[in-house]
């Protein structure tokens, strides 16, 4: 209902540094769950930390792999993740109880992992060096989908905005509209640079709204385009993109890009500069550039589905993207309107007068006809920005948040307790540890869970050496190491940075300086789900 | 303690069963509740129907079952008068605003205090958790609406709402909103999230605003002034739908609540020891509870079934359960 009130001229961008979220492991990929309540941040020691975005703080923590990981996705009620680690393991998680629903073990690296848009019992899968995968998660099934060109498998895939076709394309420009459901090829085009060259894809991305897609490809171009126009030209047609989106100046190659909420904007990160460019895809001029740390690379960037706010991973941290909040001074006064330019006020002959003769009688009826109206103080309408355009009612069994316990401060001398002689008789449980058990969410205090489901997928011809990039990348401290957290020395974010970055564990306002960042982190390190978080320290 | 008292109903059984639509409800007195030393400043039901909980100026709360009016457990730890208490959404927490500056997280099962939020530099007077319990919002007589963190028990944000002490504070239904209600005459719509005021309303210029809260699908604002009148505001167009009369509301901040279980209608406690009941439609008053024998402070209504349970001050001291059909 307060988004209506807010955004008087619509959805906009992000304009200058809004924080971090700081946790200890070291970030690597990002994703905003639905509606933009939780984020969920895939770590280099395997784990995933899921942020609550109102409060700014942890909401959960998953021990999910071993091995970092490279991709995660929501699922549509908010319920489910699916994340994909670099020693190949596809895993679904739920997210209220953390525990792993299934498993599954493919022979090459994992780029990308993606639900059904609308049902989640399909997942795409892009594995490295091999056709896309859809697993049915019911069956533990998988179906390969087909390519075009069986020499050349660096193929990337993802499912249309309602999911009823997946895009592929591969490393020669091609790309394939296939159905979902009998992957059958409905359209194809070939992306072609500069004199007829072709270049390679690199990813696909949709919008949350509206049929629009980009495809970031090799020449540094991205290229926007609608969804129907492909639909029309069918097979080996030959779209012009919408937008062809470059920055010519530096000739920048772009390391993800994505739309924003309403479709109406376009971020894409550099890959060689920690800098976000943002584009209004209407009209393909760029409206921002935002700069982080210098000398930090970029690996992920996500846009908020509601809000002007943008998440972007670079050096294993997250930093927040906003705008710039402006105290809207007239929302303090009743009955002021704010005005976007001068308004020339002709007042009345007799304005002014002690009695006024020309002032008209005051509407006495309308107030009572106010008063007669059908007040409906029960039902409640959808939120506009929440429900897709095929969609009538939100999803009442959707998880928005999470559930949080208070943390148990240290008992306090309690002068005011009750008096020796009363009798306290509680006729509830008095569990001693049932505050305990609140607190820990993931731990060994809990019943044995049962194992997940593990099934091994099986792909022809597919190398078994590969080796994930993530893993690849030197010189930014993205190493093997599970002991995660930011060097205490590093001085890069408060020395270069333009802004001042303003962490959300805690602070009071405070400067950041070395000591107190060190003393944060401390704070942090205190398991809050026992036993799982202290093995990995 | 709780003692049943004769049925008291106001409308024949034979009209009952003519009318699909209940025209009025027919509360009765079921139980009333005896245990605290002082008069009792709000009470609450807990989402899940189970409990009733009660705050007051002897500085205690007690959890009582909410159909059967079986005392169930004191928490102590206040070291002045309580004025307000809210449930958490899963109706595992309590949250306690208190004369000694201070709100208190409390657990419900074990009866402990899990927290003390310091930061309001004078009497704290209204509190409510929002509907994730993710965040707890207060208002204090030091002018200023603070933002808490559950979990951490920080104070995440200060608005400086209202140039006079802040009397409710209320989330709307998905939590984006805040309405706060002041002395100064004002009620302002705050945007949770960011803390930035979106909307003020000027409910009366020169009347406190005793009361405010949202309806329960968060479109309309219910607010009460110390000129004895209640009032239904639409706020996104800032105009007044309705207004309800004719009970005594010019010196305490008396609690309102929506009943939304069988028929709707407005429930509010008066200055005149008496419970009235609106509708909410035709602004009539369709029944007047008698029985307690100071100024009924507050009313609460149950999520799902027909109950009121209402509190007064220090001549009086107890809370009753009235039952209705309808």
């Amino acid at each position: 209902m307060n988004l209506e009130l807010l955004e008087s001229f619509g959805q906009n961008y992000p304009e200058e540094a809004d924080g971090t979220l700081d946790c200890i492991s070291m970030a690597l990929t990002c994703t905003f769950n639905r509606w933009g309540t939780l984020l969920a941040v895939g770590c280099n020691d395997g784990r995933i930390v899921i942020w609550d975005f109102l409060t700014r703080g942890i909401a959960k923590i998953i021990s999910a792999h071993i091995h970092p990981v490279c991709s995660l996705c929501w699922s549509r009620d908010g319920h489910k993740l699916v994340s994909a680690s670099t020693d190949n393991i596809v895993s679904q998680w739920d997210v209220l109880s953390g525990d792993c629903d299934q498993r599954f073990r493919f022979p090459s690296p994992i780029l990308k992992v993606q639900y059904h848009p609308r049902d989640q019992n399909k997942v795409l899968v892009c594995p490295m060096k091999s056709a896309p995968v859809m697993l049915t998660l019911s069956d533990s099934k998988h179906v390969v989908l087909p390519v075009d060109d069986d020499s050349d498998l660096n193929v990337v895939a993802s499912f249309d905005r309602r999911g009823e076709y997946i895009y592929t394309g591969n490393a020669k420009g091609k790309i394939l509209v296939l159905k979902t459901d009998s992957q059958d090829l409905v359209a194809s085009f070939r992306v072609t640079t500069g004199t007829s060259n072709t270049t390679a894809i690199k990813s696909i991305e949709f919008a949350r709204k509206g049929s629009c897609f980009l495809i970031n490809t090799a020449d540094r171009i991205i290229r926007v385009y609608d969804g129907r126009e492909i639909l029309t030209c069918g097979r080996d047609g030959e779209p012009e993109p919408m937008q062809k989106l470059q920055d010519l100046v530096n000739r920048t190659p772009w390391k993800k890009c994505c739309f924003s909420g309403d479709g109406e904007y376009i971020v894409a990160g550099s890959a060689r500069q920690h800098a976000l460019y943002i584009w209004e895809k209407s009209i393909g001029n760029l409206v921002k550039i935002l700069h982080g740390t210098r000398g930090e690379l970029l690996l992920d960037v996500a846009w908020h589905p509601v809000r002007p706010i943008i998440a972007s991973i670079s050096s294993g941290v997250v930093s927040i993207w906003a705008q710039n909040q402006v105290e809207n001074w007239s929302a303090f006064a009743p009955d002021f309107k704010e005005l976007d330019e001068n308004v020339e006020y002709e007042e009345r002959e007799s304005e002014f007068d002690i009695e006024d003769e020309d002032k008209s009688e005051p509407e006495q009826t309308g107030a009572d006809a106010a008063e007669d109206e059908e007040v409906d103080v029960t039902s409640v309408d959808p939120i506009a920005a929440f429900c897709s355009s095929d969609e009538e009612l939100e999803d009442s069994k959707a998880l928005l948040y999470l559930p949080i316990a208070p943390e148990v401060e240290d008992p306090e001398e309690n002068p005011y307790g009750p008096p020796p002689d009363a009798v306290q008789t509680s006729l509830m449980d008095e569990g001693a540890s049932s505050e305990k058990k609140r607190q820990s969410s993931a731990d060994g205090s809990q019943p044995p869970k049962k194992k997940p489901k593990t099934t091994n997928i099986e792909l022809q011809g597919v190398p078994n050496d590969e080796v994930h990039p993530l893993l690849g990348v030197k010189g930014d401290g993205k190493s093997k190491k599970k002991q995660a957290g930011r060097p205490k020395g590093s001085k890069g974010k408060e020395k270069d940075s333009p802004f001042k970055p303003k962490l959300y564990k805690g602070d009071r306002g405070l400067p950041l300086e070395g000591s107190t960042k060190g003393k944060v982190q401390a704070e942090l390190s205190q398991p809050l789900t026992g036993g799982a978080i202290s093995e990995l320290l | 303690m709780a003692a049943e008292e004769p049925g008291d109903a106001c409308s024949s059984s034979a009209w009952r069963r003519r009318q699909e639509v209940p025209e009025k409800p027919n509360y009765a007195l079921k139980y009333t509740l005896v245990g605290h030393s002082a008069a009792v400043s709000s009470v609450k039901f807990s989402p899940d129907g189970e409990w009733l909980a009660s705050s007051s100026a002897d500085k205690v709360i007690i959890i009582w079952g909410a159909y059967d009016g079986k005392y169930k457990k004191t928490l102590y730890g206040h070291s002045l008068e309580i004025s307000d208490v809210a449930w958490s959404s899963d109706s595992t927490c309590l949250v306690s605003a208190s004369d000694d500056k201070t709100l208190k997280i409390w657990d419900v099962r074990s009866g402990k205090c899990l927290r003390t939020l310091q930061g309001h530099s004078d009497y704290v007077f209204c509190c409510n958790f929002n509907p994730a319990s993710t965040l707890i919002v207060s208002g204090s007589f030091d002018e200023s609406v603070k933002i808490w963190e559950v979990k951490t028990g920080k104070c995440l944000k200060t608005l400086t709402a209202h140039s006079d002490p802040v009397s409710a504070v209320h989330f709307n239904s998905t939590g984006s909103l805040i309405v706060s209600g002041s002395y100064d005459g004002l009620c302002r719509i705050w945007d949770a999230a960011s803390g930035q005021c979106l909307k003020t309303l000027a409910v009366d210029d020169n009347l406190p605003v005793s009361f405010v809260k949202f309806s329960p699908n968060g479109k309309y604002i219910l607010t009460s002034t110390l000129d004895s009148t209640l009032r239904l505001w639409d706020y996104s167009r800032g105009r007044c739908l309705k207004t309800y009369t004719g009970h005594k509301n010019e010196k305490y901040c008396v609690f309102a609540s929506f009943s939304v279980t069988g028929g709707k209608w407005i429930v509010s406690g008066s200055e005149d020891n008496l419970v009235y009941i609106w509708n909410v439609q035709t602004k009539e008053i369709v029944q007047k509870l008698q029985g307690h024998t100071d100024v009924v402070i507050t009313a609460a209504c149950h999520p799902t079934e027909n109950i009121i349970a209402s509190a007064a001050l220090e001549n009086d001291k107890t809370i009753k359960l009235w039952i209705s059909d309808c």
